[in-house]
């Protein structure tokens, strides 16, 4: 009785199964938004004109035929520019997410493992943490030159900590869990344990936190364009477009609104997605006792 | 249930059975635990104190105690994996000839799993509820053996079968939640059979269960252990399992062990007052319950010391009906009352 009814409930693809799908409008409106920022970023050259090109006679134009979301105070075309500053926030967002949770599970993992390594990381975790973003973000494009690369680090290296924080307070309790002294007990090593038991019972709340740490560093990289710590002043960032066009803010408010409220799109696509994540994963959601 | 032939690897099978059918069979026991002691790191207090038993091959030996007594600590320290603030403080663990208690993490992990294995008490909480039930079980053959990933799904797979898992391909890609408690134990008792240990510890692997399941499960414990030869160390405080499965007893009071027989010779002639106490309060078939006390349940007076208490002397003084000033002034010593049968009592000494 027990058996046919476990019979009929087993998956038969237990890993396809896990994928997780859009269950709400909100959630497929999420994923709808992200996806289409992304293709208008790789399309962008396709079917604007360059970002960068300037012509001074169509110079602070509203919204057109010629000019999707008309021209910025050089001229430029703000359709082309929000598209291309799309691409920098989705490769900025999910690099310094995809690096900090790595990093951060790796180092979280060890920390809350091995006794003796914990107390040492937890030092060095506490000093970076110390550190405000913005003075590092600031110290680190006046050392180097500014670039993606510079400001995806710029972000990783204080959202690490955060990142270490969760997975090592979850290894901690996880550890203490009667299957993981079973898997001791069946001789597994510290890396068994690390890999086959405790990684897969960290997905989930990483994967919540990922998208937290993706959402906050699309805002502060053109938090940090805007104050020119950031991206290149010539690159179309989001940031960089809002800066460059806030003296026309009363003349031409939708050089500024536009790249406004595609950010705002795109943070609060990022955070639905995040949450659908969290209602999944989060507190209480995990599968079995 | 299959038969005992097809309860070990075919390799094994006609040794290991050439073994268990001449018993008593084997000069030595396979795991000799003696003077165990466990401290609370930093302090005087010894939960476990002086406990010493042997496991022989194919044998069941039955640790019996009321919660608290000190057997899941002395089961666990057998596989040394005590939590932090418990250390052992004396006494050898010796599996084969090999000290346990002073062995290092790397032959721990050698002979965890292979020579020895464990299964708790929670069939709900010992397999990880986020990993396939097959992934776990192929575990330790992944770390024991040199198998490939087929040869270890075909041996995974043969002990489902053995245990009495119906339809165990399926089971392999079903996570845990996906088993009935019963289901899951069988999963455990497979994954802990999966090397061929030498010695099985069992720390109440039936109390989570209905009784119904409990039967099964100490049925298919019988069978693999007939089969195989290995000697099982089951803790429990259930009486009724012991009398079930048992070959030998060792009683647990207060962090020792007070008494050690065969298990008709515990039944038939306890020697030491708690375990005729504990006997009496279990056996309601020697006659109608007793209705004399408003129809109350026989019960032992007064409670277990507690554990900063103790000290040189017997711990069960203050509850037993028998002890003088012999019993306030020493701990008893040890005494084979019968062939087999080791009482730690005063009053067993006396002519």
């Amino acid at each position: 009785m027990a058996e046919a009814a476990g019979r009929a409930r087993l998956p038969v693809r237990p890993w396809l199964d896990r994928i997780p799908r859009p269950r709400s409008l909100p959630v497929s409106l999420a994923v709808a938004t992200i996806l289409l920022f992304a293709v208008l970023a790789v399309a962008a050259p396709l079917i604007a004109p360059d970002p960068n090109l300037i012509v001074p006679r169509e110079r602070l134009q509203f919204v057109g035929v010629r000019h999707w979301l008309g021209t910025d105070g050089l001229g430029r075309d703000l359709f082309a520019r929000i598209a291309h500053g799309g691409g920098i926030s989705l490769t900025v967002g999910l690099s310094v997410a995809v690096l900090s949770s790595a990093l951060g599970l790796l180092i979280g993992l060890v920390a809350g493992y091995f006794r003796t390594a914990d107390l040492v990381i937890m030092r060095v975790i506490d000093a970076i943490m110390a550190i405000p973003t913005l003075l590092l973000a600031v110290a680190m494009t006046m050392l180097a030159e500014p670039s993606v690369l510079v400001v995806v680090a710029a972000l990783v290296v204080p959202d690490v900590p955060k990142v270490v924080r969760v997975i090592r307070a979850d290894v901690l309790s996880l550890r203490t869990r009667t299957y993981i002294t079973a898997a001791v007990a069946s001789g597994t090593g510290p890396a068994g344990i690390l890999a086959v038991h405790l990684l897969p019972n960290l997905l989930p709340p990483l994967s919540v936190q990922t998208s937290y740490i993706c959402a906050s560093a699309i805002l502060q990289e053109a938090g940090l364009s805007f104050i020119g710590a950031g991206m290149p002043a010539e690159t179309p960032s989001w940031g960089v477009i809002v800066a460059e066009n806030r003296q026309y803010f009363v003349s031409a408010p939708w050089t500024i609104l536009f790249p406004g409220m595609c950010m705002a799109a795109l943070i609060l696509a990022v955070m639905v997605l995040g949450d659908s994540l969290r209602g999944r994963y989060g507190a209480g959601a995990h599968a079995g006792p | 249930m299959p038969g005992p032939s097809a309860l070990v690897g075919e390799r094994h099978v006609s040794c290991r059975q050439q073994a268990a059918l001449a018993r008593p069979m084997a000069a030595a026991p396979v795991l000799s635990v003696r003077n165990l002691t466990l401290a609370i790191d930093r302090t005087l207090l010894t939960p476990v104190d002086d406990v010493s038993f042997d496991a022989w091959p194919g044998e069941i030996l039955a640790i019996v105690g009321e919660s608290g007594c000190g057997k899941s600590l002395t089961a666990l320290a057998t596989m040394r994996l005590l939590p932090p603030p418990i250390v052992i403080r004396g006494g050898a663990i010796r599996l084969d000839g090999t000290d346990l208690a002073q062995a290092s993490e790397a032959e721990l992990r050698r002979i965890r799993g292979r020579s020895m294995a464990m299964i708790f008490q929670d069939p709900m909480t010992a397999l990880n509820p986020v990993v396939p039930v097959g992934v776990q079980m192929r575990e330790p053959l992944a770390i024991h053996t040199s198998l490939s990933r087929r040869q270890t799904r075909a041996r995974a797979l043969e002990l489902l079968r053995q245990v009495g898992v119906p339809d165990p391909e399926r089971r392999l890609d079903a996570y845990p939640h996906q088993l009935s408690g019963g289901m899951r134990q069988r999963v455990v008792i497979a994954m802990m059979l999966a090397c061929n240990p030498k010695v099985l510890i069992a720390d109440e692997p039936t109390t989570a269960l209905d009784v119904t399941v409990q039967a099964q499960i100490l049925g298919i414990f019988r069978d693999i252990q007939r089969a195989t030869g290995m000697a099982l160390v089951l803790i429990t405080h259930d009486l009724g399992v012991v009398a079930q499965v048992a070959d030998r007893v060792a009683v647990m009071y207060a962090g020792r062990i007070v008494e050690t027989a065969r298990v008709q010779d515990i039944i038939a002639r306890p020697r030491h007052p708690y375990t005729q106490a504990l006997l009496r309060c279990a056996r309601t078939d020697a006659g109608p319950v007793p209705r004399a006390r408003h129809g109350m349940l026989p019960e032992i007076g007064g409670s277990v010391m507690p554990l900063a208490a103790r000290g040189a002397f017997c711990a069960f003084v203050d509850r037993c009906d028998r002890a003088d000033a012999r019993c306030q002034a020493a701990l008893p010593a040890r005494l084979e009352a019968a062939p087999g049968h080791v009482v730690e009592c005063w009053d067993v000494h006396r002519p």
